[in-house]
């Protein structure tokens, strides 16, 4: 029953990609939506009856490969994510007919969601490491395939090749780690894995979790390997919304989730995850504050929040980190929805330097934003928890962690509060446009928005169910979630500063002359990794390719036959009296070794 | 048995002399087909010195067969010879060198 039910789960989306996808030239809309729609339905009914159904943890066997028994391990936790990336590709599903609706490439882009919830599914429901590395990729190739979705446009194109380079970087010690794991415990699944840990002296374990968390900060886009994440917006909304918000970023969470007694086993790694997870927490949320795309503002708060994710699983603190996870993907989708709402009713602006008093106009996806905000300043019980333990740490690494986490919720409350003000509220651009001229840009929103005024946006074709549809459950889930969040605490307090601190710096000071920087980290990466790669491969090109192999091997190798064959020709004399010798010799030689 | 070993010694310089007839020759090409003989001839004086010690018939039938196979070989290699003439107006072996590498 229950692997009957999770293999439906898990396959059914494939089915659904398989078909829509080798069709999508020729299928029509309709079609599309019937069969990705039945097909997520599917497996989000059987989700949801695993998830109330399944109290324990089941190891279902699939098949032998290579020694290695593949299987899917259902469980609390792989459950639990399941069903989250099934109800958000559900709502996202519902909203991307609306937002996808005059693009050519439909039934494509309804292909590589369906294919991507399925390689999701592989990865949360492996039960080895070699399964999961499969859903990884699966989900990273269906990642670049959809940030690069309109592959006419440039920068959709670049996005999604450093999307997955610097994905494949980062997988490189994944997958040393997986092999190292291997090696040492073979190919078992994770529960056996984990009986045999205890055999594992402290240096295998730091090997096998550094390789493991360079992987796992690859695909959740912490410092180091943030530069990705920025880029993959480029992609549709709906695609930024569930790949690069909800769920394929916090696979690295999950990863370190799933193995968490190998991570809690040594000090340096679990300082290690806390050090990456803290430093993201407040840098990069720091990044935020200085965009004015309102899709960066929001990936640049998705990599923060995984940061606070990473954190609370440095000090332990796993059912907090799971919390968040859920939290965020709910939270941040939301956001995201709202966002790509916005760009609809507005013709595709993103610029939130050219919005502003859209609150009358759009109360809805203003409120819907409000919640979603605020839910992202507090992030439920799961945040404050994790700053309060890590406060309470006791070490140095502790302490910075700790001040970089609180720093980091404020400054959360800060960029969350300030997209809000400075889309909604009647900022200084629409207040006192025609005072200052130098704000023309800023004051072009009025162009934008008034004809919406006029018509009354809400009864207009530009959104309709399927846009609030979403944005309603979004909603109630994140209410639902966060009904025990207490009152009076810390996080309460950082947000109230953050939202304060907002309001006076965009409402009352109007300050938006706020540098510019981005820590140098793809200046970086292109001086001293693309150049240099650049120069060895040149020099590897000519070194290996030109001389060795083309002029050593290739053009050797012709050369030197040549020569033989000349040398070897000259005995070919045509007399045959040379011949008969030789047979002569030959037999005499033939007849000694007899 | 020191008579035998006077009759194997012909038959053994028969079929030298025809081997170096044809490695030393530089000329001719019928001396060539003729030492081919030659040898054919030392191997069949073999077959009928075993013929004759162990008294096996079957020997010198084969001796008998290899006489008709060489006169058969003759007339196939004089209408090669001839061919030759016809085409090239010589039979000099050391010109008819065109597989030389």
């Amino acid at each position: 029953m229950v692997k009957t039910l999770t293999l439906t789960m898990l396959f059914a989306p494939l089915v659904a990609a398989i078909i829509t996808g080798l069709r999508c030239r020729t299928i029509s809309r309709f079609f599309v939506n019937i069969i990705c729609m039945s097909a997520l339905t599917l497996s989000l009914i059987s989700a949801v009856y695993l998830y109330t159904a399944t109290a324990t943890a089941h190891n279902i066997y699939l098949y032998h490969w290579l020694n290695i028994a593949f299987g899917l391990l259902v469980d609390k936790l792989s459950l639990t994510l399941s069903l989250l990336t099934i109800t958000l590709t559900w709502l996202i599903n519902i909203y991307s007919m609306r937002y996808m609706r005059d693009d050519p490439g439909y039934a494509r882009f309804f292909a590589y969601m369906a294919l991507f919830v399925f390689f999701m599914l592989l990865l949360l429901l492996a039960n080895n490491l070699l399964l999961l590395f499969i859903g990884w990729e699966g989900v990273g190739l269906c990642s670049y395939l959809l940030i690069s979705f309109w592959f006419g446009k440039k920068s959709a194109v670049f996005g999604g090749v450093k999307a997955f380079i610097v994905n494949r970087v980062a997988d490189t010690g994944f997958v040393l780690g997986i092999i190292a794991l291997f090696y040492y415990a073979g190919p078992v699944s994770y529960p056996e894995l984990f009986i045999k840990l205890h055999h594992f002296s402290p240096i295998m374990v730091n090997t096998i979790g550094i390789f493991l968390l360079i992987g796992a900060m690859g695909k959740s886009a912490q410092l180091p390997f943030h530069v990705w994440l920025p880029a993959s917006m480029e992609g549709p909304t709906p695609i930024s919304a569930l790949i690069h918000a909800a769920t394929m970023v916090t696979a690295g969470v999950y990863l370190l989730l799933r193995l968490a007694p190998l991570f809690a086993m040594s000090l340096l790694l679990r300082d290690l995850i806390l050090i990456v997870g803290a430093t993201s927490a407040l840098f990069l949320g720091i990044l935020a504050l200085m965009q004015f795309d309102i899709k960066r503002i929001l990936v640049y708060s998705t990599m923060s929040q995984l940061g606070f994710m990473f954190a609370g699983c440095g000090i332990l603190a796993f059912s907090s980190s799971l919390h968040l996870v859920i939290n965020h993907a709910l939270f941040k989708a939301l956001l995201f929805l709202v966002a790509g709402s916005l760009s609809i009713a507005l013709n595709g602006e993103q610029d939130i330097r050219k919005m502003g008093n859209l609150w009358r106009t759009m109360p809805i996806l203003f409120g819907c934003f409000l919640i979603g905000a605020i839910a992202m300043s507090l992030g439920g019980v799961a945040k404050g928890h994790i700053i309060v333990s890590t406060l309470q740490g006791g070490s140095w690494v502790t302490l910075y962690a700790g001040t970089c986490l609180l720093l980091g919720a404020f400054v959360t409350a800060l960029y969350s509060f300030r997209a809000l003000f400075l889309i909604f509220l009647p900022s200084h651009s629409a207040l006192d446009a025609g005072s200052k001229s130098s704000r023309s840009v800023q004051y072009s929103v009025d162009s934008t928005v008034k004809p919406r005024n006029d018509n009354n946006w809400l009864q207009s074709s530009k959104l309709n169910w399927q846009i609030f549809l979403p944005l309603t459950v979004l909603v109630v889930g994140l209410l639902i979630i966060n009904i025990h969040t207490p009152i009076f605490s810390l996080d309460m307090l950082t947000t109230i500063l953050g939202a304060f601190a907002a309001w006076l710096i965009y409402i009352y000071y109007q300050i938006d002359k706020i540098p510019f920087v981005n820590y140098g980290f793809d200046r970086f990466n292109n001086i001293v990794f693309v150049n240099g790669i650049k120069h060895l491969g040149n020099s590897c090109y000519q070194l290996i390719d030109t001389y060795f192999i083309n002029d050593l091997l290739i053009k050797g190798i012709s050369r030197q036959t040549m020569r033989g064959a000349k040398w070897l020709r000259k005995t070919q004399t045509g007399f045959l009296g040379h011949y008969a010798f030789l047979a002569l010799i030959i037999l005499l030689i033939l007849m000694l070794r007899l | 048995m020191l008579n035998m070993h006077a009759y194997f010694i012909v038959s053994s310089l028969l079929f030298a002399l025809g081997f170096f007839g044809v490695i030393i020759n530089r000329k001719n090409l019928i001396s060539i087909l003729l030492c081919i003989e030659l040898m054919f001839l030392g191997v069949a004086t073999n077959f009928i010195i075993y013929a004759s010690i162990y008294g096996a018939v079957s020997a010198k039938i084969m001796a008998l067969m290899i006489i008709v196979v060489t006169v058969a070989e003759t007339a196939v290699g004089l209408a090669i010879v001839i061919l030759i003439h016809k085409q090239q107006q010589h039979i000099d072996v050391t010109k008819l060198t065109r597989l030389k590498g």
